[in-house]
């Protein structure tokens, strides 16, 4: 998952809340303050009749937008065309300009003249006012998605990682002892008979009780081992320090990642086109806020090309605001050059004006990158969990199966040998039936033994990999010494790689008919890099599965691909993060 | 004699020796390997699980491409060979395979090798089609759609991959309920069936 905040505010009105409530809410403020602050003092009548118009205004659009709405087949569309919510906004805005010169003339707050303005500064405005709502509610929705998308798989991780840390725990405490219950009596009982034995049936009796604690204790107990816990149930992690869910005031922002010139150059036309139009007049307010417009997005994107540096959010509130002071200063110097006002009023006016909207958003700006920040925050903790849970998953697979074959193959195979050996023996001595104790003994000190690897090192055993197919598939191994180093330390990994590295050999002379293979390893930050190249097939259909599970359990990540002729499978094996071999359980 | 626990692998030779047979032995695949240029054996008794690095079925490949007139006797622990790895091994006719648990003494070792040596094995040097085994019952095509039940895949997705209709694999699945001695109409027979299937598959893979 990748998180991103949207970032083309055009686009987003093609989303489903672009039209819907929380923006209509967001239009409330605006009208009102429109109303209260730029209409009422511009044209003649009490502050509350306008405030009485600017609430039929806000109930104009509203109605006017979900009527357009539906008119233009809502219902067929899951969500807008961004044009298309471009016309149902302007179109809505247009009806809102109307009903409010209707209304405002009746009640004889506005003359004739103010039908242009209306008529073009509705549409305006309802557009601007949604469109950057509508760009910070996104923004919000789309925020509040991301966190709970990984919030949820981060609950997942946690869930499973109970699971799995219990089968853990199974197996290091319950399963060892276990072994040792059913084993240890049933070993003394046949250490008994074998000391006391006198006779040639005490002998048999011995024999008879050495094949017995095969069949009856150490295969089904393999067999439980084996099937303890099924991978199937593992896609944890361990526990850790939880993802931050929540807003964190950050340190340090860089300037100009925090100031979105578009939406300075929106805000800006949205706040001030009543009091513009107003103060200039229709024609030359355009002007103005054309000239307004131009001058700012310069400033600011001029300014962002300098601001790389961080700056702690105090330092660069107080930036942005001098900045807009200065931006307002030059605006107010420019336009006044065209002789549309005198500079004297509009300079501190216009000076005020942008410094408190470039403030405000340097503010909502650095609370977009927070947001940002929080998911990437998160996102990099699911990463990590994902990361402790493969290798929580190759913990687990390596001690059933050194526990497993040491049952099978140390225990079964030394109670077979002296079975086998005694039976042989006509009158076996003292001498012989110590002997037979002491290789069960040795058998049993075996389950104890943390060697992933039988005492060979890595590349030995890939050495000895290419020595068995020499002849049937020529392997070719690039092996990183670095790696090889790091490896060495640490032989549960390694004997993941090799189990990866054989089954990938296996596959592709089996599967995929190759006759040359390579063998590269490499580590990188906290994964051994392993990948495995042929001249062979690329498995399709239901050959496609083979050693997908084995891949699955013991890597972190895997995947195949085309190499011109050549099919590759790479897997990112993941180390211990102390570097040394994980314990036996 | 390839077999990873000496004591064993020490005892068999000797037993295969006492019968007039030269024997050389190795503890893994590449050692197996390495002995097999220098004594080109006419047959390998070979365990399945040789510890760290390739198995007994690879090193069997292996044979069968360069040597294929080595015979081979498998001497293992594991009941059936289709799970001893992921790619549900199959053998060649002409290889014997012992459960070692079900040998009683050398005697029988050597007469399987003799049976590979003239080619004529039997069901007697076959445990592994034993009519007793675990799963005897399923194909090996039953038991790969049983596989991609266990990998939970739903009767239309193991129809695409497989190649067939949901109707041919929802029979299929009938037929394996059937010799797994599952009750279709049971609460989830699906559920018994991949129980089954895990336990004897992970027996497999850690056997030997």
């Amino acid at each position: 998952m990748q998180a991103r905040l949207s970032s083309n505010p055009f686009l987003v009105l093609g989303k489903r809340q672009s039209l819907g409530w929380r923006n209509h809410v967001g239009f409330i403020f605006p009208a009102f303050i429109s109303a209260a602050l730029f209409d009422s003092q511009r044209n003649s009548g009490e502050i509350l009749a306008w405030l009485g118009v600017a609430a039929v205004g806000v109930l104009v659009t509203i109605v006017s937008i979900e009527t357009l709405s539906v008119i233009l087949r809502k219902s067929r569309w899951q969500t807008p065309h961004p044009f298309l919510a471009t016309i149902i906004l302007l179109g809505s805005g247009f009806l809102r300009g109307l009903s409010i010169f209707l209304l405002a003339g009746n009640l004889g707050l506005i003359d004739d003249s103010e039908l242009l303005f209306r008529l073009v500064g509705g549409p305006i405005f309802v557009f601007t006012s949604y469109f950057i709502f509508n760009w910070v509610v996104d923004e919000y929705l789309e925020y509040v998605k991301q966190l709970a998308a990984l919030r949820a798989e981060r609950e997942s991780l946690e869930n499973g990682s109970l699971e799995f840390e219990a089968q853990i725990v199974s197996l290091q405490e319950m399963q060892k002892a276990n072994i040792r219950e059913m084993l240890t009596p049933a070993i003394w009982e046949l250490q008994k008979q074998l000391s006391g034995a006198k006779s040639k049936r005490d002998i048999s009796d011995a024999i008879f009780e050495l094949r017995s604690i095969n069949e009856r204790i150490v295969r089904p107990l393999s067999l439980e081992l084996s099937t303890a816990s099924t991978d199937d149930q593992v896609s944890a992690s361990a526990p850790g320090e939880l993802a931050r869910q929540s807003y964190r005031w950050p340190k340090q922002v860089m300037f100009s990642k925090a100031i979105e010139s578009q939406f300075f150059v929106f805000a800006s036309i949205a706040i001030s086109f009543s009091a513009i139009v107003s103060t200039f007049g229709p024609l030359r307010g355009f002007f103005a806020l054309a000239i307004a417009s131009v001058v700012s997005y310069l400033v600011v994107a001029l300014s962002a090309r300098f601001g790389r540096r961080l700056v702690s959010p105090g330092l660069g509130l107080v930036f942005s605001a001098l900045l807009g002071a200065a931006n307002g200063a030059i605006v107010a110097v420019v336009i006044a050059s065209f002789q549309l006002t005198p500079l004297s009023p509009f300079l501190s006016q216009a000076a005020v004006f942008y410094s408190i909207t470039l403030a405000l958003t340097f503010f909502l700006g650095v609370l977009r990158l927070q947001r940002e920040l929080s998911l990437q925050e998160s996102e990099q903790m699911v990463e990590q969990r994902k990361l402790l849970n493969s290798r929580l998953r190759q913990r687990v697979w390596l001690g059933r199966k050194a526990l497993a074959m040491e049952l099978h193959g140390s225990i079964q195979g030394a109670l077979q040998s002296v079975a086998m050996r005694l039976s042989r023996l006509d009158s076996p001595s003292a001498a012989d039936l110590n002997l037979a104790v002491d290789e069960v003994n040795r058998a049993m000190e075996n389950l104890e033994r943390e060697d992933h690897l039988a005492g060979k090192q890595l590349e030995t055993l890939l050495q000895e990999l290419k020595l068995l197919w020499d002849g049937a598939l020529e392997i070719e191994l690039d092996l990183d010494r670095s790696a090889l180093e790091k490896l060495d330390k640490d032989s549960s990994v390694s004997r993941c790689v090799l189990e990866a590295a054989r089954e990938a050999i296996t596959n592709s002379a089996k599967h995929g008919e190759a006759q040359n293979a390579k063998i590269s390893l490499r580590t990188v930050d906290q994964l051994a890099l392993l990948t495995v190249e042929n001249d062979g097939t690329m498995p399709t259909g239901s050959k496609a599965g083979k050693g997908f599970e084995l891949y699955e359990t013991i890597s972190y990540r895997h995947h195949f691909e085309k190499n011109g002729n050549k099919v590759r499978l790479v897997l990112e094996i993941p180390l211990s993060p102390s570097g040394e071999a994980l314990p036996l359980v | 004699m390839v077999e990873d626990e000496p004591l064993l692998r020490d005892l068999l030779a000797k037993s295969v020796e006492a019968s007039g047979f030269i024997v050389s032995t190795a503890a893994n695949a590449a050692d197996a390997k390495r002995a097999i240029r220098v004594s080109d054996p006419d047959a390998l008794v070979l365990d399945i699980e040789l510890g760290p690095g390739g198995t007994g079925l690879d090193l069997s490949e292996v044979i069968a491409r360069q040597f294929p007139d080595i015979g081979i006797v498998f001497l293992t622990n594991l009941p059936d060979p289709r799970f001893a790895s992921e790619n549900g091994a199959q053998l060649s006719k002409s290889h014997a395979y012992l459960r070692k648990s079900a040998l009683q003494s050398g005697t029988e070792l050597v007469d399987a090798i003799e049976a590979v040596l003239r080619d004529k094995v039997t069901r007697e040097y076959r445990h592994d089609l034993a009519s007793n085994r675990p799963l005897a019952a399923l194909s090996q095509r039953q038991i790969a759609t049983l596989k991609l039940v266990a990998d939970g895949k739903t009767n239309s997705q193991i129809a695409n991959l497989r190649g067939t209709s949901v109707r041919a694999v929802e029979s299929m699945l009938s037929r394996v309920f059937e010799a797994l001695d599952i009750d279709p109409a049971s609460s989830n027979p699906r559920v018994e069936a991949v129980t089954k299937y895990h336990q004897l598959r992970s027996a497999g893979q850690h056997a030997s």
